[in-house]
């Protein structure tokens, strides 16, 4: 992992979150809203170091980040967005005996 | 909840992985059942009956006995596999294509990620909080215990033709045995019976009286019908014995043709 592989963001005044990975551009909008992505291949030069708030992990192949209920797992040619928070709805559990109807 | 997607069940997955194997053991019971009322129908004891002259049945009772010992041990083989405890890990999970694919598809398990291999990467990764993380552990354990059923359901879907099949087999195994180990009963020899004696009047002719005379006691004793009794002998050719007379001397010859005739008198004479 080189300094070049290491993410880069800047907090926006309307709080909203910027980072920069592997030559993408992600703003974290805020209140739980999804990512969004575009190319970007610098980033600017109030570009610093990432929030506390902001978590990461880097290797060689991919850099993943996650903040506000997001996580983004970008590798040189994929990005990847899911939730980092999972969803259990009750009755996840089946049989193909005794099924109740209705 | 997809409508492809079974519904919920009030019972667990633990009681429907116990349904399929107690589904195996009734179909081991009722095989057992089958088999041991055959079983007892077959008469061992005549196995000491067998012999060369029966060797289709010689070769129809090892058939039989081979092919329904092979037919159990086929079933035991069989129920094992489904009533042994089936160990899953999640690492198993995800790195089976098949499963995986089958759990990707009942997108209710997957906690809102679009794959096992999403909650893979959620569980491995360093960038979510410990309160995250052990949420999508839960999900992990609802899809490693739907994977143990739906492995479960694969083993019993992949064993059941095979054990009716084996079934199958023992019973024609256990029918070739019994068919092969109880030859029917031969017909028993006639009892030897010996002819009862008749009695007869002898009479000969010049060639007899030559032949006899001396045995029978002087021409005199071969002159008349002689009392006597055939004992046997063939059709036209009796073996007699000649009463005693005064004079004369009891004899027991074959009467041939060329020696005269023995003719029967009604009664046998009196003493």
């Amino acid at each position: 992992v080189t300094e070049d592989d290491r993410p880069l963001a800047r907090v926006n005044p309307d709080r909203s979150v910027e980072v920069w990975i592997r030559g993408r551009r992600v703003r974290f909008p805020g209140a739980g809203k999804r990512p969004e992505i575009t190319d970007a291949q610098e980033p600017p030069a109030d570009a610093g170091p990432l929030p506390g708030d902001v978590l990461s992990e880097v290797s060689s192949a991919v850099t993943i980040i996650s903040y506000d209920g997001w996580l983004v797992r970008a590798g040189d040619e994929a990005v990847q967005v899911l939730r980092t928070r999972a969803r259990r709805s009750p009755g996840r559990v089946f049989s193909r005996f005794g099924r109740r109807g209705g | 909840v997809a409508a492809e997607e079974p519904r919920p069940d009030p019972g667990d997955i633990g009681a429907a992985i116990e349904r399929y194997r107690d589904l195996a053991k009734y179909l081991i019971t009722i095989f057992a059942a089958v088999g041991a009322l055959l079983a007892a129908g077959t008469q061992l004891s005549a196995l000491g009956k067998l012999s060369s002259d029966h060797l289709d049945r010689v070769a129809a009772t090892v058939a039989g006995l081979l092919l329904a010992v092979g037919a159990i041990v086929a079933v035991i083989w069989k129920a094992l596999g489904i009533l042994k405890p089936v160990e899953l890990s999640f690492d198993d999970v995800a790195d089976d294509p098949v499963l995986a694919e089958q759990l990707d598809r009942r997108t209710s398990l997957l906690g809102g990620a679009e794959s096992v291999g999403d909650v893979r990467l959620l569980l491995d990764t360093a960038a979510i909080s410990e309160e995250d993380r052990a949420g999508w552990q839960q999900v992990a354990d609802d899809i490693v215990t739907h994977a143990a059923f739906l492995r479960m359901q694969a083993t019993f879907e992949a064993a059941w033709k095979p054990l009716l099949l084996a079934a199958l087999c023992g019973v024609v195994g256990i029918c070739a045995f019994a068919w092969g180990a109880n030859p029917p009963a031969t017909a028993a020899a006639p009892a030897a019976v010996r002819p009862a004696p008749v009695s007869v009047r002898v009479s000969l002719t010049a060639d007899g009286r030559d032949a006899l005379g001396d045995a029978l006691g002087g021409a005199a004793c071969a002159d008349g019908p002689i009392p006597a009794l055939s004992v046997g002998g063939k059709e036209g050719e009796p073996r007699v014995v000649t009463l005693p007379r005064p004079g004369c001397t009891p004899a027991q010859f074959v009467l041939v043709a060329d020696w005269g005739a023995a003719a029967p008198v009604d009664r046998a004479p009196a003493k």
